[in-house]
C-alpha cells in the first residue's frame, strides 16, 4: 500500500528530479536506506546510463574522426620517404658518374705526364721541335681532361672556372664524401627542390594521433564501467543504500572518464 | 478449482521471471563491458598494425634505395679497375710510341699507383651491409605487421561471437517459459567462451626481431660475400645470441660454414670437404632454419647440395623438389635435381630435369651466369663419374651433350654435327698449373672452315678427388686451317689444384683429353 502511494505521488509530481528524490526520501524516513528507490530515481539512473553511453559514443566518433587524419599522415610519410629516397638514389648515381669521370681525368693526367717525360727525353736528344710538340699535346690533354671533368660536374661547375682557363699541373683531388655532401646541399638549395621533406615528422604525428585514439577508447571504457554500475544500481533498486552507492561510484567513473578524456585526448 | 490453481500458478511464474530479469540485465551489462574491453584490445592491435604497416612500407622504400645505390657502386668498382688496367695501353697521340707503357714505362702494377683508390671497395661493403640490413628489417617488420593484422581480426571475431551471446541473453528478456532459461544459459556460456578466447589471443606472442639479430645477420651476409667466412660465422653467432629463433641467421651461418669448408666452391665448384664436422653443422643450421620457416628456399638448396655431395641422393632429390615447389623458375634447382636423379640411377628423369632447366634458359643469351650454370652441372657430373661407377657412363654422356649444347649456344649455331671433322686435328700440349697460373698450348691444323672448337678445363684439389669445372676455364671459338694459341691464365685459389685436365671438342665431339701436373701436394 505504501509503495503504491509513493508511486502515485511520484507519477503525479511535476517537480525537478532532485526534488523528486528528496520527496521519496522523506516518504521513507522510517524505512530509511533499506527501502526501495522511487520510480523517478530509476528514471534518473536510466538517464545517467544514456548519458554515459552517448558520451562514450562521442569519444568513439572523435576517435574515428582523428583516425582519418592518422591515415593521411601515414600516406604523407610514405610519400615523402619515397621522395627523399629517390633524391638519395639520384645523388648516388650522379656521384658514381662523377667518380667514373674522375678516373678518366686522372688517366688523362697520367698520359700528359708521360708526354712531358717524352718531351724531356726528346729535348735531351736534341729534338727541340718534337719536344715542344709533345709538351703542347700534354697541355692540350690536361685542358681537355679538365673541361670534360668539369662538364661532367666532377668538381662542381662553379669552382672550376679558373682551371678551365689554365689547368693545374697536378690533378685535383676528389673526395666522394665531400662531393656527396655538396650534391645534397645543391639539391636542397636549388629553386626547384621539394619543400623541406620530413617523413619522420608525419610518422610521429600519425603515432601521436593513434595514441589519442587508444586513449579515448580507454576513457570510453571507464564510462561503460559506469554504465555497468548504473545498471546494477537499477537492478538493485529494492535497496536504496546499495543503489545510491552504485550510482555514486558510477558517477565517479563517469566523471573521471569525462574529465580525463576531454582534458587529455579529445581536443 | 481450476481458476484458483491458475491464479496461484501465474504469480509463481511471474516471480521466477522477475528474479531472472535482473540477472539478465546484469549479464547484458557485463557482456557490454567485456565487449568494450575486447574492443580496446582490437583498437590497440589495429593501431599497431597501422603503424607497423607504414614503417614497413617506408623501410621497403629505403631498402630499395639502398639496393640500387649498392648495385650502382658495385658496378662502379670494376669500371674503375678496368680504367686503371687499361692505362698502360693508352696511346699518347703524336709521339710515335705504341702505348703509354712503351712511352713512359707504365706497367699494370705502376698504373694502380697512378690512379688513386677512391675508397669504393669500402663504400661498397658499407652500402651492401646497409642494403642487407634494411631488407632483413623490412621482412621482419612485415611478419610483425601481418601478425598484428591477424590479431586485430581475431579480436573482431571474438566481438562477433560476443554479439551472439548478447543476442541470446537479450532474447531471454522478451520470451517466456523454458526457452527463456535456455537462451540465457546459452548466452552466458557463449559469453564465457568469448572471454576465454580473447584472453588466449591476448597471450599469443607477437613476433619481433631485435636489431642486433638483424645487424649481425646483415654483417655476416656481407662478410660471406667477401669470402671472410670465419668472421661471418662469428657475426651470425652474435645474431643468434640476440634471437635464437631467427631463420635468416641460421641460413646465413649454414652457407658461411659450407663455404668455409669449401672456400673455392663459389669460383670453381670444387668440393674439398663433403662430410666433415663443419658440413654437419651447416646441415643442422639449414634444418633448424626450415623448422622455423619452411619457405626459406636457400635452406632447401643447401640441404639438397650437401646431401648430393654426401651421397644421399634420395634426400638430395627430395630437398630439390621442396625448393622447386617454392620456385620452379630457378634453373640451378633443376640441374641439381637432375644430378641427384642421375646419381641414384634415374637417367631418364635426370635428362627430363636437364631439359626443364634448358627450357628456362631458352630466351637468354650467353653470359657469365649461363657459363656458371654449365660449369656447375659439369662439376656435378664429374663428381658422379668419380664416385658412382654405375652412373659414370650416363654422366659422361650428359657431359658431352651439355658441352655440345653450350658450344652451339655460345657460338650461335643452329646445329652442330656432333662428330669430329673428317680432316684435321687439334691438340693440347704443355698443360700444367705452375706459379698460380694454368698454362697450356693449343694447336690445330687442317681444320675445315667454321669448325667449332671447345676447350673445357678441369681441376682437382686431391689426387683421389673428383674433378671440378671452373666457370673461367672454358673457351669456345670458330677456327679453321692451322693455328696455335698459348694460354696462361692466373688462377686465384684457396686450395691449389694438384691436377689439371683439359677436354677438347671439335664440332661438339670430344677429340682429346689431357691431364697435367699441378701443385706438388694438396693444400686443403
Amino acid at each position: 500500500m505504501k509503495h503504491q502511494r509513493i508511486s502515485r505521488r511520484e507519477r503525479s509530481s511535476s517537480g525537478s528530479l532532485l526534488a523528486t528524490v528528496s520527496e521519496g526520501e522523506r516518504e521513507h524516513d522510517d524505512g530509511a536506506w533499506s527501502a526501495p528507490v522511487g520510480t523517478r530515481t530509476r528514471w534518473a539512473i536510466a538517464f545517467l546510463i544514456g548519458l554515459a553511453t552517448v558520451t562514450a559514443a562521442g569519444y568513439g566518433w572523435r576517435a574515428a574522426q582523428i583516425g582519418s587524419t592518422a591515415a593521411y599522415d601515414d600516406r604523407q610519410s610514405i610519400s615523402e620517404t619515397i621522395a627523399v629516397e629517390q633524391a638519395r638514389v639520384e645523388r648516388a648515381v650522379a656521384l658514381a658518374d662523377q667518380a667514373r669521370e674522375y678516373v678518366r681525368y686522372r688517366a688523362d693526367y697520367v698520359t700528359a705526364a708521360a708526354l712531358d717525360r717524352e718531351a724531356a727525353r726528346l729535348a735531351a736528344a736534341g729534338s727541340a721541335r718534337a719536344a715542344a710538340a709533345a709538351r703542347a699535346e700534354a697541355r692540350q690533354l690536361r685542358l681537355g681532361a679538365t673541361r670534360r671533368a668539369a662538364e661532367a660536374g666532377v668538381f662542381g661547375r662553379a669552382t672550376i672556372g679558373s682551371d678551365q682557363l689554365m689547368p693545374t699541373e697536378t690533378p685535383r683531388p676528389f673526395d666522394y664524401r665531400a662531393r656527396g655532401r655538396a650534391l645534397e646541399i645543391e639539391a636542397s638549395a636549388s629553386i626547384d627542390s621539394p619543400a623541406n621533406l620530413d617523413p619522420d615528422r608525419w610518422a610521429a604525428e600519425a603515432v601521436s594521433i593513434r595514441d589519442r585514439i587508444g586513449g579515448l577508447a580507454r576513457w570510453a571504457f571507464l564510462m561503460l564501467v559506469a554504465v555497468l554500475l548504473y545498471t546494477v544500481a537499477e537492478v538493485a533498486a529494492s535497496r536504496r543504500s546499495v543503489t545510491y552507492a552504485l550510482v555514486g561510484v558510477g558517477l565517479a567513473f563517469y566523471t573521471a572518464g569525462l574529465v580525463g578524456g576531454l582534458t587529455t585526448y579529445f581536443f | 478449482m481450476d481458476g484458483t490453481t491458475q491464479e496461484q500458478t501465474e504469480p509463481s511464474a511471474s516471480v521466477t521471471s522477475d528474479r531472472l530479469t535482473p540477472k539478465i540485465a546484469l549479464t547484458l551489462a557485463c557482456l557490454v563491458v567485456l565487449g568494450a574491453g575486447i574492443a580496446i584490445l582490437q583498437v590497440d592491435a589495429s593501431i599497431k598494425e597501422s603503424n607497423t604497416a607504414r614503417e614497413t612500407t617506408r623501410v621497403a622504400v629505403q631498402a630499395m634505395r639502398a639496393n640500387v645505390v649498392a648495385t650502382t657502386v658495385a658496378g662502379l668498382e670494376p669500371q674503375l679497375e678496368a680504367e686503371r688496367d687499361f692505362l698502360p695501353f693508352r696511346r699518347p697521340f703524336g709521339t710515335g710510341t705504341a702505348t703509354l707503357a712503351a712511352a713512359a714505362g707504365l706497367s699494370p702494377a705502376t698504373a694502380v699507383e697512378q690512379i688513386p683508390d677512391l675508397g669504393v671497395d669500402q663504400l661498397r661493403r658499407r652500402l651492401a651491409f646497409d642494403a642487407e640490413r634494411l631488407s632483413l628489417k623490412q621482412r621482419a617488420m612485415a611478419t610483425t605487421r601481418v601478425t598484428w593484422n591477424d590479431r586485430s581480426t581475431q579480436y573482431t571475431t571474438v566481438i562477433a561471437v560476443l554479439a551472439v551471446a548478447l543476442f541470446l541473453v537479450g532474447f531471454g528478456l522478451v520470451v517466456e517459459g523454458s526457452i527463456r532459461r535456455s537462451a540465457y544459459a546459452l548466452g552466458v556460456g557463449i559469453g564465457l567462451f568469448a572471454a576465454g578466447w580473447a584472453a588466449w589471443f591476448y597471450f599469443l606472442p607477437i613476433p619481433s626481431t631485435p636489431d642486433p639479430a638483424i645487424e649481425g645477420t646483415a654483417r655476416g651476409t656481407v662478410l660471406t660475400e667477401t669470402a671472410n667466412y670465419a668472421a661471418a660465422i662469428t657475426a651470425f653467432d652474435r645474431a643468434l645470441d640476440a634471437d635464437d629463433g631467427y631463420a635468416p641467421a641460421y641460413v646465413g651461418r649454414s652457407r658461411a660454414r659450407l663455404l668455409a669448408a669449401n672456400p673455392d666452391y663459389p669460383t670453381t665448384r670444387a668440393v674439398t670437404d663433403a662430410s666433415g664436422r663443419a658440413v654437419d653443422a651447416a646441415v643442422e643450421d639449414s634444418q633448424r632454419a626450415l623448422e622455423l620457416d619452411d619457405r626459406v628456399l636457400v635452406a632447401h638448396v643447401l640441404l639438397a647440395l650437401t646431401s648430393f655431395y654426401a651421397g644421399a641422393y634420395d634426400d638430395s632429390v627430395a630437398a630439390a623438389d621442396d625448393a622447386i615447389e617454392l620456385n620452379a623458375r630457378v634453373p640451378d634447382l633443376w640441374l641439381l635435381r637432375s644430378a641427384g636423379q642421375l646419381a641414384r640411377g634415374d637417367a631418364e628423369d635426370a635428362t627430363a630435369s636437364l631439359e626443364r632447366a634448358l627450357v628456362l634458359l631458352r630466351d637468354t643469351v650467353p653470359s657469365q651466369q649461363t657459363r656458371l650454370l654449365a660449369s656447375t652441372y659439369l662439376s656435378y657430373l664429374a663428381w658422379i663419374e668419380r664416385h658412382d661407377e654405375a652412373a659414370a657412363r650416363d654422366a659422361a654422356r650428359l657431359r658431352d651433350r651439355l658441352v655440345a649444347l653450350e658450344t652451339r649456344f655460345t657460338l650461335d649455331r643452329d646445329a652442330l654435327p656432333i662428330r669430329a671433322p673428317a680432316t684435321g686435328s687439334a691438340t693440347v700440349q704443355q698443360l700444367r698449373f705452375t706459379d698460380g697460373k694454368l698454362e697450356l698450348e693449343l694447336t690445330w691444323r687442317d681444320l675445315p672452315e667454321g669448325t667449332a672448337l671447345s676447350v673445357l678445363g678441369y681441376e682437382r684439389q686431391r689426387r683421389d678427388g673428383a674433378w671440378s669445372q671452373p666457370a673461367q676455364l672454358a673457351l669456345f671459338a670458330d677456327v679453321s686451317g692451322r693455328g696455335r694459341r698459348a694460354i696462361s691464365l692466373p688462377l686465384d685459389r684457396a686450395c691449389a689444384p694438384v691436377d689439371v685436365r683439359v677436354d677438347l671438342y671439335l664440332d661438339g665431339a670430344r677429340v682429346d683429353t689431357q691431364t697435367g701436373p699441378g701443385a706438388p701436394a694438396p693444400s686443403c
